[in-house]
């Protein structure tokens, strides 16, 4: 049985005057927590729009555990859970009537599991209170909670976190790796607070002006970001002899470029550069190098507008 | 399917402002009968009589039933969680269908069973008149299903709620304009009017094909603007 839960092909959606995604390219694969990161209107939630049914591609094709045909698709939406944007919430019912209705609409014939959710949510104790009554955290958890409702195989959360207090934020994150890990449920979360989705999710999205610019695992990522000494020189294999040698350390890596990365030294560059210089090995460049996450980003998504660590 | 009708009567039945809205037309109508039974032969016509100026009252139940939904994006997670287009249009039709009606039809039944029982008027029992009740139940369904479709074309409680308001009044002024008899005869609004001043004659098969016609052209006016169209 394939893997792949969603699979998108050349998927474009233009409006009037914009184009929104272009040629997207993208696979999701099944037990993996996908963080989604984009600037506003990079094109984030009009993907996840398209992945649930509410909007319909220009062009391209969209698949969901293998089914393209619009009639399967939508079936198999049914295996998703979700929340887009803003939760979908009658105000004037409790928590307990809103997850009832959804209960109903979905079919799930077992009413404890409302009481379950609310409670995994930390919601239970609501009681009569009517929904337009809630904090924006508290209608946040509800469309958590709705989301949940049928254990759903994938998960899309569309900026889950907004309006949640420090608390909630640990809670949700939390909670988001117990189902990862109990259920083996599939999660694409989409979100601006960069510091939260490194926390969470095993797999990066990056994505801007409606192009996917990078896909990267968080293994990758954390490569990518740590700081070292980036040697560039005519001859690696010497040098990394010289580190070995005379620098006694072996904390270095060699990329396919010829770049070394060096993890030692860092507060101590003129030993490295004297060291190489000694063994009489050109070196071209030597600079200390290494993102924070969200200049990663950044760099990578071209702008400091919209996408926004808690840190700074 | 059958769940999403279950989902859509709990909350009508949930729904303060079906409640609300059928309970508040009860009374007006009820108040309103004052002036309209002097116009009238009876309490059932005169009911009838008030139910086009009340009209705007389904008009407002259907942007706080429809046009909310849409607002609320909870519509929207019908079709999220893999229910068709078509079977979300076709249950919230019913379902808020049922509900127009009862708003509407409520205070005719009601004014009607107590001229029966308590004036002695003979509205029910005269056989004739059942071309007079199917013409008002299919005018009255039909007039239901104005502001129904711009709930769907335009997919915002404003809009779902302006836009049928100034038709109603246009359609007010039309029923009172030089062409008052010919406007009235194609309006649902104004065959309602007609057949309370018992001004609707036989044959009433026209009346009812009009109804028919707004209602195919409603209906599938609906559908087609919903069925590819893009949502919040």
């Amino acid at each position: 049985m394939s893997s792949i839960i969603l699979e998108a092909h050349s998927l474009t959606k233009k409006y009037r005057h914009t184009v929104a995604l272009e040629h997207i390219d993208l696979q999701i694969e099944k037990g993996k927590i996908y963080g989604f990161i984009g600037q506003n209107g990079a094109g984030k939630t009009t993907f996840l729009r398209l992945a649930t049914g509410l909007a319909f591609p220009t062009s391209g094709s969209l698949s969901l555990w293998g089914k393209t045909d619009t009639k399967e698709l939508q079936e198999q939406r049914k295996r998703i859970g979700c929340m887009i944007e803003t939760p979908a919430l009658f105000p004037t019912m409790t928590a307990y009537q809103n997850m009832e209705v959804q209960r109903i609409q979905r079919g799930i014939p077992d009413k404890a599991v409302i009481e379950k959710t609310l409670n995994m949510v930390g919601l239970k104790d609501t009681g009569k209170k009517s929904v337009r009554n809630f904090s924006l955290g508290m209608r946040q958890r509800l469309g958590i909670a709705i989301a949940l409702l049928n254990t759903p195989e994938f998960l899309i959360l569309d900026e889950p976190i907004n309006g949640l207090d420090p608390a909630g934020i640990v809670d949700v994150r939390n909670l988001l790796k117990s189902l990862n890990n109990e259920y083996g449920m599939t999660i694409l979360v989409s979100s601006h607070i960069l510091e939260e989705l490194y926390q969470t999710a095993s797999e990066f999205i990056l994505i801007d002006k409606g192009k996917i610019v990078e896909e990267i695992s968080a293994y990758e990522l954390n490569e990518r970001c740590k700081r070292h000494i980036a040697i560039k020189t005519t001859s690696p294999q010497k040098a990394l002899l010289v580190l070995e040698e005379k620098l006694h350390t072996e904390n270095f890596k060699l990329l396919p470029d010829g770049i070394i990365h060096l993890y030692d030294y860092l507060d101590d560059m003129e030993k490295v550069a004297a060291a190489l210089s000694d063994a009489r090995i050109l070196v071209t460049g030597l600079s200390i190098s290494g993102d924070t996450l969200e200049d990663y980003f950044l760099s990578k998504t071209g702008g400091t507008g919209n996408v926004k660590s808690p840190k700074s | 399917m059958s769940n999403l009708l279950k989902a859509e009567f709990y909350k009508l039945f949930h729904s303060r402002y079906f409640w609300g809205i059928g309970a508040f037309h009860l009374s007006l109508s009820s108040v309103l009968l004052l002036d309209s039974i002097g116009e009238t032969s009876n309490l059932f016509f005169a009911s009838l009589y008030n139910t086009p100026i009340l009209y705007f009252l389904a008009i407002v139940f259907s942007a706080l039933f429809v046009g909310n939904d849409f607002g609320q994006r909870t519509l929207q997670s019908y079709i999220n969680t893999g229910h068709t287009r078509e079977q979300v249009l076709f249950v919230k039709l019913l379902v808020y269908q049922i509900a127009c009606m009862i708003i509407l039809a409520l205070p005719l039944l009601i004014h009607g069973l107590i001229g029966e029982l308590f004036l002695k008027e003979t509205f029910v029992s005269v056989g004739g008149n059942l071309n007079t009740v199917l013409t008002a139940t299919v005018s009255l369904f039909t007039m239901c299903l104005l502001p129904f479709f711009f709930a769907f074309i335009f997919r915002d409680t404003g809009k779902a709620l302006a836009v049928p308001m100034v038709l109603f009044f246009l359609m007010i002024f039309l029923m009172n304009g030089d062409q008052a008899l010919f406007i009235s005869q194609i309006l649902p609004m104004g065959q309602l009017r007609l057949i309370a001043l018992q001004q609707l004659t036989a044959p009433m098969m026209p009346f009812i094909l009009t109804d028919f016609l707004w209602i195919f052209i409603l209906y599938f006016g609906a559908y087609l603007g919903f069925r590819h169209s893009d949502l919040k």
